[in-house]
């Protein structure tokens, strides 16, 4: 998604830069056309209208970098408490992965897993000699 | 692929502490060992962020947890280079000693550390949980408790304290008294929804212990019922929340007991029958979903434990020996 | 006594943190895009009423586009509770009223619209 996104605007940005550089191109050779039949006439005011490639040259290079701009938007979370939980608990952290595919910084899970966590109450004892048994249940089981 | 350092390790499966924890030396390696706090140090060294201080905490926990004293150590220090002894690395550094205590001589030894500790500071509170902790370890239970109480007289807002000592009271098979705490913990934080689904559980679990004969049973059964809606109400497709809504309607619809006299408290009576019967079926089909997205690994249904989904498969197929498997 | 709207947010709350990251991300892209705007109407040389028109047409396309592209395709993919899009449409899970994911932009950007367009309407006029 982000490389679609990127070279989307890349691209688009290419296109403008160009548009850019031909619309300056056109008004210093219309002024400098100007200054030179200005000795001959006196009607300079028609410089200033841009040729209809490069106008549309420009609305499309916008349209193409909005695109590409659009697409690299983080995605949006629920507001609604209940389906912002469900999210959580149903998707885990695939929920809420940015454009890069890593987990976003501020996720955390369930907010009020702490409360039957608790981390600050944790018998270190208890879960080491759960885990000695894990691994030699393990053991066994491979056995 | 392992856990995320910055989610507490506490509630992990023996599995994924270990790798957890295997992913110490990576982060101890790829983290200067100290981060100056001075300003003009931190124009030249790297930056620090919070999250790193958070994945020290959590690798203390499982590497702890696992073994791994050496990492453990390792981290505990460089919290101590960044943030001086103040209490909560203090706590931390307690844990530690805790968890390579040999025998109960050296466990008195630590609680005489922290009662010192206590005695200069009595409202430290990461000390105090500690030691909390681990008079409950050493099995002195009532110890723990008073403690606890105390703790929860100066300090009332603390949740994870109210869940302690739900978690205590249970332990030793107080009903009453563990739900009391934890809807205390509600009051702390009403959209909870694992509170809400754990009080449910105790409610249920009490009503079980007190047998269908007795008075409070339907109360608490329709308290249970209520607990587990809210819950579900909180959290679209909560696997636990469904689980004991089933488990509670199940019961009720197998009692076949009437909802004798609605007269007596007035908000707390059973719904009647039919009801009942379509929250049982609502779950049924609920968890069935559930549990069929999450066996096909289905995309944005990966989230659950695969313990909590197995379970749920478990009491789907008592309920229908035939036709679960799709 | 509490009012029914503050009953009802008690019984299904929002949750603050991912409205702010809603309007945050909105936010985001609206002023980097306002910019770009300027830059358009910088090069199509466009002056007093047509640029203002061109960004309130081009502010109406980008958010248009977060609709199509961002906001309407998760109501079909992700969404297993089919009751909450009836009830307000997909907009609704994301933002708090319509009113302001269709309006805010236009605020939001203004000024960085003004910068780049006088900003490119001399460079390539000059």
């Amino acid at each position: 998604m982000m490389l679609i996104s990127k070279s989307i605007t890349a691209f688009g940005s290419l296109l403008l830069a160009h548009a850019c550089y031909s619309a300056r191109e056109h008004s210093t050779l219309q002024s400098f056309r100007a200054a030179t039949s200005a000795a001959l006439t006196s009607t300079p005011a028609a410089a200033t209208s841009l040729p209809i490639d490069i106008a549309i040259e420009t609305v499309v290079a916008i349209l193409v970098i909005l695109v590409g701009l659009v697409l690299g938007t983080s995605s949006l979370r629920p507001i609604q408490w209940r389906e912002w939980a469900g999210k959580i608990e149903r998707e885990g952290e695939d929920g809420f992965k940015d454009n890069n595919g890593e987990v976003n910084r501020d996720y955390m899970g369930n907010p009020f897993d702490f409360i039957e966590g608790r981390p600050n109450f944790v018998d270190i004892r208890k879960q080491r000699r759960e885990f000695t048994e894990w691994v030699k249940s393990q053991g066994e089981q491979q056995k | 692929m392992a856990p995320s350092l910055i989610r507490s390790p506490v509630q992990l499966p023996p599995a994924e502490a270990l790798a957890t924890s295997q992913q110490a030396p990576v982060v101890l390696q790829s983290s200067p060992s100290t981060v100056s706090s001075s300003a003009l140090g931190s124009l030249f060294s790297a930056t620090e962020k919070p999250e790193l201080w958070i994945q020290y905490e959590n690798l203390i926990l499982s590497c702890l947890r696992t073994g791994d004293d050496r990492a453990a150590q390792e981290c505990h220090n460089r919290l101590v280079a960044r943030f001086g002894n103040n209490d909560r690395v203090k706590a931390l550094g307690g844990l530690i000693k805790e968890a390579q205590a040999q025998n109960n001589g050296e466990l008195e030894k630590i609680l005489k550390e922290y009662d010192q500790m206590l005695d200069e500071n009595n409202t430290n509170l990461p000390i105090m949980k500690r030691r909390i902790a681990l008079l409950r370890s050493m099995g002195r239970l009532s110890d723990a408790a008073s403690a606890l109480v105390q703790l929860l007289d100066f300090s009332p807002t603390d949740s994870e304290a109210w869940s302690e000592l739900s978690d205590l009271y249970f332990s030793q098979g107080l009903y009453p008294q563990a739900i009391y705490a934890m809807e205390e913990v509600l009051i702390l934080a009403p959209n909870a929804w694992n509170v809400h689904a754990r009080l449910g559980e105790l409610q249920y679990m009490a009503a079980a212990a007190s047998g269908a004969t007795s008075g409070s049973y339907q109360k608490q059964m329709a308290e249970a019922i209520k607990r587990f809606s809210r819950s579900i109400e909180l959290c679209d497709d909560y696997l636990r929340g469904y689980y004991g809504l089933k488990l509670v309607t199940k019961r009720l619809l197998k009692d076949n007991t009437k909802p004798a006299k609605q007269t007596d408290d007035e908000d707390f009576s059973l719904p009647d029958p039919k009801t009942i019967e379509r929250l049982n079926e609502l779950a049924t089909s609920k968890l069935a979903e559930i549990v069929r997205h999450s066996s096909a690994q289905d995309h944005g249904w990966r989230g659950y434990d695969a313990a909590e989904v197995a379970a749920a498969r478990e009491l789907l197929s008592e309920d229908a020996p035939s036709g679960i498997e799709r | 006594m509490p009012s029914q709207q503050e009953l009802d947010l008690q019984i299904s709350p929002l949750v603050q943190e991912s409205l702010v990251h809603n309007s945050r991300t909105l936010h985001n892209l609206q002023s980097l895009t306002a910019s770009l705007f300027g830059v358009g109407a910088g090069i199509l040389g466009l002056e007093s009423y047509s640029g203002f028109f061109f960004y309130l047409l081009f502010s109406l396309v980008t958010t248009l586009l977060v609709y199509a592209l961002r906001i309407a395709p998760t109501s079909i993919s992700s969404s297993p509770s089919a009751a909450t899009a009836a009830k307000g449409g997909v907009l609704s899970r994301y933002f708090r009223s319509p009113f302001d994911f269709w309006t805010a932009g236009l605020t939001n950007g203004l000024a960085g619209f003004i910068l780049t367009w006088t900003l490119f309407y001399g460079l390539v006029r000059a």
